[in-house]
């Protein structure tokens, strides 16, 4: 444990060198302190109709309002919760798919290597926003629905980079060391190489998140979106017939959604970085 | 060509067949597990069905049979180019999709022109000083340029530059209520395109920066570089002869991936710039729930995508002839 601390102290020393990554970690970490806080900034339901329409930013309506009265602000914030929920769990079903294919293809090889990589480039064939597309048109566009979508379909990548991790992580000797002690092989796979092959994973996760925001924001914007929650891509939708009506509908959802997605592409980067020093040293 | 580059080209030519299959079952298979009537589905939600054309339809799918010659059918049709008849638009879904075709490509070829040779140029200006002032500053654009939302840099050109200034025609791909000929024709489109192409060139140009420069540092460490250079060759040849030319490998694959996302981005584009191309029609086809068209426009668009990496894999084999050898 303690050695863990030492590690992680270490980590950070690296990482914060990074300014950009720390901007990008300040940045992700507000979007989320908004998206708890969401309810208490913002106490009116971002659905609420009010008399002004495409109300300019003012002081009762900080972002405007839209075609019906509704509250910018209020859709902004509350939006976040959706996007982000839906970014965090999409990345987790991917990552945890990703990590079980990449662990087993890398792990046995041969064949079940063979089948699982075929498998794998298959899924990097279908281009991902159109076949979510088609998917979520098919089975209703529920929240559940379309994060269990994304995270389904986004794994190759993850499955590609722990595979390349095992295969070279098992030739190592405290894997034969392990084998030698009469080690199953799903002990051997989950307890002694796993850890090892995680952190490159981890990397790859921020940007998982990012990309399922985008293509959360991408799906609403197309009109599938969950009726009985407000997202980002909801409230583009809507700029989008209105853009003559108010620049507003469109600018302040649009900022947010580019501010989480750069601030996640620095954090992965620095991440990259912090893991790869030696690419900076020279 | 030489003999090893033709026997290359068929066995990556072989190795596609299987996933053009697996496109069209997974197709088959998803408008066969949604809950619902297929039979509704595949007419369309927004076309009233009378009975005769229900009937009709459903033995055309021929639900009564068992489902594995269900699938042979449609594996049959789809690779004699038949992919169903949209009765939302009343014609053969092949049709449709080859209506659109050119728009799209239009479009997609100027925005990956320009993007690719700026693209790189930035990329190698970028990886001269790594971690300098100039590499930072276009390191952290180029990640600004590929974190927005496509669409939503579409909304704030049509705000800015259609909208704000008036500069350009902010949708559609010629003016309407005007019948121009000959050359007002195509500066008439021209206009329309540049919006729409400066959107998607944003977004490539800054993958295609990140991706030139990381290929160069990767490249510019090699030995023949340091060989080159203590020959006492000119900067210039170094960077561009030798440090280029081989770092353009790994960038000529990415081009071929970016084709897809590109693909699969013309229907945010499109929609926002009511452009009339693949993905206007793929977003009018969700819209209503004319899934004929939606089956329609996942095969083609994937087997575009497949291609297109047959064609990258030729390429790289052809500028590097180590590769079918292995």
């Amino acid at each position: 444990m303690e050695s863990y601390t030492k590690n992680l102290k270490q980590f950070w020393s690296l990482y914060k060198r990074n300014h950009a990554a720390v901007i990008g970690l300040l940045l992700v970490l507000f979007y989320v302190a908004v998206a708890a806080a969401a309810p208490i900034l913002a106490p009116i339901d971002p659905f609420t109709t009010g008399p002004s329409s495409f109300a300019p930013p003012s002081d009762q309506f900080p972002m405007g309002t839209d075609d019906l009265g509704r509250d910018i602000y209020s859709g902004v914030l509350h939006g976040a919760r959706i996007s982000l929920s839906i970014g965090f769990i999409a990345a987790t079903i991917s990552y945890l798919v990703g990590v079980i294919v990449g662990a087993f293809s890398g792990y046995y090889g041969g064949k079940v290597d063979d089948i699982l990589m075929r498998i794998t480039e298959a899924f990097q064939v279908i281009p991902v926003l159109v076949l979510a597309l088609v998917i979520i048109t098919l089975f209703q566009p529920t929240l559940w629905n379309i994060a269990f979508t994304i995270g389904i379909l986004a794994w190759p990548g993850t499955a590609r980079l722990v595979r390349a991790e095992f295969l070279s992580l098992k030739q190592q000797e405290f894997v034969e060391a392990a084998r030698s002690i009469g080690y199953s092989n799903m002990k051997i796979v989950f307890q002694e190489i796993l850890p090892n092959a995680i952190p490159p994973a981890i990397v790859n996760t921020s940007l998982q998140v990012a990309n399922a925001i985008l293509l959360e924001a991408g799906l609403g914007f197309l009109g599938l979106s969950d009726p009985n929650v407000m997202s980002w891509g909801f409230l583009l939708r809507n700029a989008q017939r209105f853009l003559r009506h108010g620049w507003w509908l469109s600018v302040f959802p649009g900022v947010s959604i580019s501010l989480v997605v750069i601030g996640l592409n620095l954090v992965g980067d620095g991440l990259n970085d912090a893991l790869n020093p030696r690419l900076k040293q020279r | 060509m030489p003999r090893e580059l033709w026997g290359y080209i068929a066995k990556r030519a072989l190795e596609a067949i299987p996933l053009f299959f697996f496109i069209i079952i997974v197709s088959f298979t998803l408008v066969h597990l949604a809950p619902g009537d297929p039979v509704v589905r595949m007419i369309g939600e927004g076309v009233s069905i009378s009975p005769e054309l229900y009937n009709k339809v459903r033995a055309e799918m021929g639900l009564d049979r068992p489902i594995y010659e269900q699938l042979l059918a449609y594996l049959q049709k789809v690779i004699q180019g038949d992919l169903g008849f949209s009765y939302f638009y009343n014609q053969p879904v092949a049709n449709l999709i080859a209506e659109r075709l050119l728009a799209t490509l239009l479009l997609m070829f100027t925005a990956m022109s320009i993007s690719s040779v700026i693209g790189i140029l930035l990329g190698v200006v970028s990886s001269q000083k790594p971690y300098s002032k100039t590499d930072n500053f276009f390191t952290t654009l180029s990640l600004v340029g590929y974190s927005l939302p496509l669409f939503w840099t579409g909304q704030i050109f049509i705000l800015v530059f259609a909208i704000g200034l008036g500069l350009l025609p902010a949708q559609g791909f010629v003016s309407l209520r005007t019948t121009l000929f000959g050359f007002d024709y195509v500066i008439d489109v021209l206009s329309h395109l540049v919006l729409p192409a400066s959107t998607y060139a944003l977004y490539s140009l800054a993958l295609m920066t990140r991706l030139t420069r990381a290929s160069m540092l990767e490249t510019l460490r090699k030995d023949f570089i340091l060989t080159a250079r203590s020959k006492g060759l000119a900067d210039r040849t170094v960077i561009f002869r030798h440090g280029l030319r081989n770092a353009l490998l790994p960038v000529v694959t990415i081009m071929g991936i970016n084709f897809g996302f590109m693909l699969a981005g013309s229907v945010l584009v499109e929609t926002v710039f009511s452009w009339p191309g693949l993905g206007r029609l793929l977003y009018d086809a969700i819209t209503g729930r004319d899934y004929t068209t939606v089956m329609g426009m996942l095969i083609i668009i994937s087997t575009m995508v497949i291609i297109s990496n047959l064609i990258v894999d030729i390429a790289y084999a052809y500028i590097d002839p180590r590769i079918s050898h292995r």
